[in-house]
Parts: structure tokens; C-alpha cells; sequence
């Protein structure tokens, strides 16, 4: 029973400091697994970080990290096939298509050179499709918009298929399209059993299409739970500039500015 | 779809077939020109008969000259395409970051001070461990300023090494102008770079071959690593790839192949700049294409290069070093190849 609640993402006592100000104090969480969690809060509130670490692209100052019950691999290629990560701002190498940008996406999978073999091509391809962007395919990515750049990274890290898929405000640069092909193929890959976290700034997105919230503000976790238990925390974060409504459909957040 | 996948293969294996080819007739050419121009007699004369001033002209000058040039050539390139790939910038290759200055003024040290029965293997000595300063100089001084400034990787260390360059060139013509006249000479000469097999000792071609083109060969085997560190160090770090030891190790094989191709040719710059540029515009910018081609196609170029600076010293009457060719073969067509891609994008 015990080995069970210990799957997912389990964090204790995670701190970061940079000299005397903290990035994170002591955030202690559980994530369950085969869940699409949404990570929200101000700017500054340490999202980013906590995505970084769970990546094992930072190493925290304190505190210990278990992806299922397990510590982060020692070597980076099976960390890299454990979680994968989108960052805010990934850089692209120009020349290469979006076809072989999100194929880049396989490398931890791959062998010598890292050529990528039949099934490879056809994951990516699969990516591509998801993400209703698959007439891009031989594009040159520097010739792309950065919606459709954001877009081509996604399926980049969805590629990479991994347990663990972090995304960091994937959302940023999206219109109406691409924000349902990305939440449709998050959904899917929750369903398929992996577990998926994503840092936006957009609430009515969070609470409308998360099952799960983790509200975040000056490096400490606010709230965690469901987009109703997670309205309390919202409220305290954002009170003076937000009121909530609950309608028949979703809960929404309207700004009222003043 | 299937087209579009294997198009980089394609690509790859059709510019690589064309070096193959292009690279006996390379060396053909350059056994056939000679400082007195182009020479079928003496050839056919090298070959009937084994004793002769002419066998000993091709097969102790100019074949040797030839593997010299393919080895530096092939060297120069491999190391410029790493560390465009290293730096995430096309602009950045040894010569530019000030390395192959660094392993000037090492082997100069020993050009002008010490005993001439020395020099063969304390130059390669030298000039490594003054590539090797170089780089650990500019890497430091450009993390130092990236602390405070956070700005990207590749800007600091370009003007870092634009800098150390600058004052490693300085330092050189200061020891060259307190010398005397005849070592004074001799570092000049070699500064703007030769290929003169005759000069070398077995130890300097020891260590290109055994040293510097392993070093070589370790970069070839981790080509596809450039891509991952072109999407940024967090990324490749998420996409399996030890970004840290691997810039490390990077740097050292490039390092050691600089150190040993300048302690054999002296400063040959626009192998490492240009070539792996051209593969990038004229082949596929995937770094594995780019990182694989450039040793065949650096050894073309300079193969090249040294036949033209031979060719042109029975016209101009006096010897031509080759590092002014490639300079003069290199630089406009980077312009060009910068003005044409301005254009494109």
C-alpha cells in the first residue's frame, strides 16, 4: 500500500536558494500519477523552478525529489527518459524542418549519431498530427510563426514520450486551435498513463480544463487540490484584482480592474 | 513524407561522395604543381626512376606536403565546426577565439628561444599548452562576464576571444621584433602560416597523428550533440546530454587539435571559419552533416589552397604562405555567403 501512495511525483522539503533570497522554501508535494496538473501563480512565484527541478535540470539546495518512488537517475540520458521538459523559451537550430526538430525529441531513445529509426519518423510524425500541424512538417523552423514554433516544440517533448511531460507556459503564444490540440493531447497522454504538469498564467484556462491545481506564490505551494478547493487559494493570491464566479459550466475568473 | 525524412541522408551521402572523388584528383594536383609550375616530367621521371632528384621532389616534398595539408586541413575544420556548434555561433571558430593565437605564442617561445635541436617537439608541446591557456583563459572571462551580464553563451566568449586574440598577437610581433633578424623571420613567416613538410620533426607528426586526429575523430562521434546544444543548455540537458562535461571535453579535443595543426603549419586561419559554413548553406545545417563533412572538405580546401600558393609562387617569383590564400579564398566568400543569407531570411 505504501509503495502505491509513492507514485507520481513526491517532493519533500525542496528548497532553492540563491545567496539570501529564496526561490523555494520547503515546498513538500505530492503529485499523483497519470494526472494533468495545472501550475499556477504570480510572476516570481518559483513555477519555473520547481518545473526545473523536478526535470533535474536544477539541483535543489535542500530536500529530497522521487519520480515513482525512485530518486533522479544518475546519468542524463535516463533521466531524459524518465521526464522531459518544455522550457519558456527553447532556442531552434535554423535550417533544420519542424519534422526534424521534434524528431531531436527521440535522442534519449536513440543510438549512435543519434539516427532516429522508422519508428522514430512516425512518433514524430504522430506528434505533428496531434497537434493539427503536420502540413509543417518539411518548413524550415526559422521560417515558422512562434505560435507554430511553440507548437513544434511541444510535440519536440511530447515525442520524447517519457513518463513525466513539464511543460512551461506552452500556452503563451497560442490561439483558440492550438490551445485545445495541446490540451487534447495532454489529456491523452494523462489517459495513457503519464504524468503531466503545466505552469500557466491563464485561470479560467486552469480551472476550466485541469483536474488538478497547484496555486504557487513566493516560493511556497498556496493550495493544491481540485479547481474548487483550489478557488480558496486563488482568492487569497488574487483577491484584489479577481473575483470569482462559479457558472453552470466552469468556473471563471474575471479581472476586475480598478 | 519518406522523401522528407531521409532528405539529410541524401544530402549527407551525395556531398560526401563528392569529396571522396574530389580528393585523390586533390592530391594529384598537388604532387603535379610545384614552384615552378605545373611539371608532367617530372612526375613521369619521379616514377621510372626511384633515385632520381625528382622522386625525391614528389615523394619526400610534395606528397608529404600534400598528407600535411589534408591532416591540417581536416583538423582545423572539424575543430571550427565544434565550436560553431559549441558556441551556438556560426561566427566562432579557434582562429577567431583567439586559441590558435594562444598556440602561436606558445610555439613561438620556443621558435625564438630555444635550441633549434629542441624545437620539433617542445613547439607542439608549447603551442598546446599555450591553445590550452588560451581557452581556459577566454572561457573563464566570458562565464565571468555572463554571471553579471546574463547574456548568452556564445556573445561573451566571441568578444572574450576577439580580445585575447588581439593581445596574443600583440605579444607574438613584440617577441618577434626583439628576436634576431634570422628567428625574427622565421616567426613571421610561419604566423601567416605554411605548409613545409620538410621542416617538420617525426615528433610534431607524432602528435598531429596520434594526439590531435583522435581528438578529432572523438569529436566526429559526438556530432549529433551539437544539435541538442543548439535548442539551448537546458533543453539539451533535458534531452539526455551532460551539457557540462560535455562543453569540457569539447573544448579539450578542439584545443589539441588546434595546438598540434598550429605547431605543424603556423597560423593557417578561414578553414575552421568558412568550410563548416559552406556545408551548412550548400548541404544541411543539421551538425552532424556539417560536423562530418568538414574534415573531408577542410582538407580539400586546403589541399587546395597550398597548390594555388605554390602555383602562384612561379608567377610572383617569391614563396606565398598559405594562410594568405585562405584568407583571400576564405574571407569573401564568407561575405558572400553572409550577404546571401541576409537575403534569405
Amino acid at each position: 500500500m505504501k509503495t502505491h501512495e509513492q507514485g507520481g511525483i513526491t517532493l519533500h522539503e525542496i528548497s532553492v536558494h540563491h545567496g539570501r533570497s529564496h526561490a523555494l522554501r520547503n515546498v513538500s508535494l505530492q503529485i499523483q500519477p497519470c494526472t494533468l496538473t495545472a501550475l499556477t501563480g504570480p510572476n516570481g512565484a518559483g513555477k519555473s523552478t520547481l518545473l526545473n527541478i523536478i526535470a533535474g535540470v536544477l539541483i535543489p539546495s535542500g530536500g529530497t525529489l522521487r519520480l515513482n518512488g525512485a530518486p533522479l537517475p544518475t546519468h542524463q540520458r535516463q533521466v531524459a527518459q524518465t521526464v522531459a521538459i518544455l522550457t519558456q523559451q527553447p532556442a531552434h537550430l535554423p535550417g533544420l524542418t519542424a519534422h526534424e526538430t521534434v524528431l531531436l525529441g527521440r535522442s534519449p531513445w536513440s543510438g549512435a549519431f543519434g539516427l532516429p529509426s522508422h519508428s522514430d519518423h512516425q512518433t514524430a510524425q504522430t506528434a505533428l498530427d496531434d497537434l493539427g500541424i503536420a502540413h509543417l512538417g518539411s518548413s524550415p523552423i526559422e521560417r515558422l510563426s512562434t505560435g507554430e514554433r511553440q507548437r513544434v516544440h511541444f510535440a519536440r517533448v511530447l515525442c520524447q514520450n517519457t513518463p513525466f511531460l513539464l511543460f512551461d507556459e506552452p500556452f503563451s503564444a497560442q490561439d483558440v486551435d492550438g490551445v485545445g490540440a495541446m490540451l487534447r493531447a495532454l489529456n491523452m497522454r494523462a489517459t495513457q498513463g503519464h504524468t503531466v504538469i503545466v505552469v500557466l498564467h491563464d485561470l479560467n484556462l486552469a480551472l476550466g480544463a485541469f483536474e488538478s491545481l497547484i496555486v504557487m506564490q513566493n516560493g511556497e505551494i498556496r493550495g493544491h487540490g481540485t479547481p474548487d478547493d483550489a478557488l480558496a487559494a486563488l482568492t487569497k493570491v488574487y483577491g484584489q484584482t479577481l473575483q470569482f464566479e462559479r457558472g453552470d459550466r466552469a468556473r471563471v475568473a474575471l479581472p476586475v480592474w480598478r | 513524407m519518406t522523401s522528407a525524412q531521409h532528405v539529410v541522408w541524401r544530402r549527407f551521402r551525395f556531398a560526401g561522395l563528392i569529396a571522396l572523388v574530389l580528393l585523390p584528383l586533390a592530391a594529384a594536383l598537388g604532387t603535379l604543381i610545384g614552384s615552378s609550375g605545373a611539371d608532367p616530367a617530372l612526375l613521369r621521371q619521379a616514377f621510372t626512376s626511384p633515385d632520381s632528384t625528382a622522386a625525391t621532389i614528389v615523394f619526400q616534398v610534395r606528397l608529404p606536403a600534400v598528407l600535411l595539408s589534408f591532416l591540417a586541413g581536416a583538423l582545423l575544420a572539424t575543430s571550427g565546426a565544434a565550436m560553431q556548434g559549441l558556441v551556438r555561433n556560426p561566427l566562432a571558430d579557434p582562429y577567431i577565439l583567439g586559441i590558435s593565437g594562444g598556440a602561436a605564442l606558445g610555439a613561438a617561445f620556443s621558435l625564438l628561444l630555444a635550441p633549434p635541436q629542441w624545437a620539433g617537439w617542445l613547439t607542439s608541446l608549447l603551442a598546446c599548452a599555450g591553445a590550452l591557456g588560451t581557452t581556459l583563459l577566454v572561457a573563464s572571462l566570458a562565464s565571468a562576464t555572463r554571471e553579471r551580464a546574463q547574456s548568452p553563451v556564445g556573445h561573451n566568449l566571441l568578444l572574450a576571444g576577439v580580445m585575447v586574440n588581439t593581445i596574443a598577437g600583440a605579444l607574438l610581433l613584440l617577441g618577434a621584433s626583439l628576436a634576431d633578424p634570422i628567428r625574427a623571420r622565421t616567426v613571421q613567416l610561419w604566423m601567416m602560416g605554411t605548409i613545409d613538410a620538410t621542416r617538420l620533426t617525426t615528433s610534431t607528426w607524432l602528435v598531429i597523428i596520434g594526439v590531435g586526429l583522435p581528438a578529432a575523430l572523438w569529436l566526429l562521434t559526438k556530432s549529433h550533440h551539437f544539435n541538442l546544444l543548439a535548442l539551448g543548455d537546458s533543453e539539451a540537458q533535458s534531452l539526455g546530454l551532460q551539457t557540462t562535461s560535455f562543453r569540457r571535453h569539447a573544448l579539450l579535443a578542439i584545443t589539441l587539435c588546434t595546438g598540434f595543426t598550429v605547431a605543424a603549419t603556423g597560423l593557417i586561419g578561414f578553414v575552421g571559419l568558412v568550410v563548416p559554413h559552406l556545408i551548412r548553406t550548400a548541404v544541411h545545417a543539421d551538425n552532424r552533416v556539417v560536423v562530418l563533412l568538414s574534415p573531408l572538405y577542410g582538407a580539400l580546401f586546403l589541399a587546395l589552397a597550398d597548390t594555388a600558393a605554390r602555383g602562384l609562387y612561379s608567377v610572383a617569383g617569391s614563396s606565398i604562405p598559405v594562410g594568405v590564400v585562405t584568407a583571400l579564398m576564405g574571407a569573401p566568400l564568407f561575405l558572400w555567403l553572409l550577404v546571401k543569407r541576409g537575403a534569405g531570411t
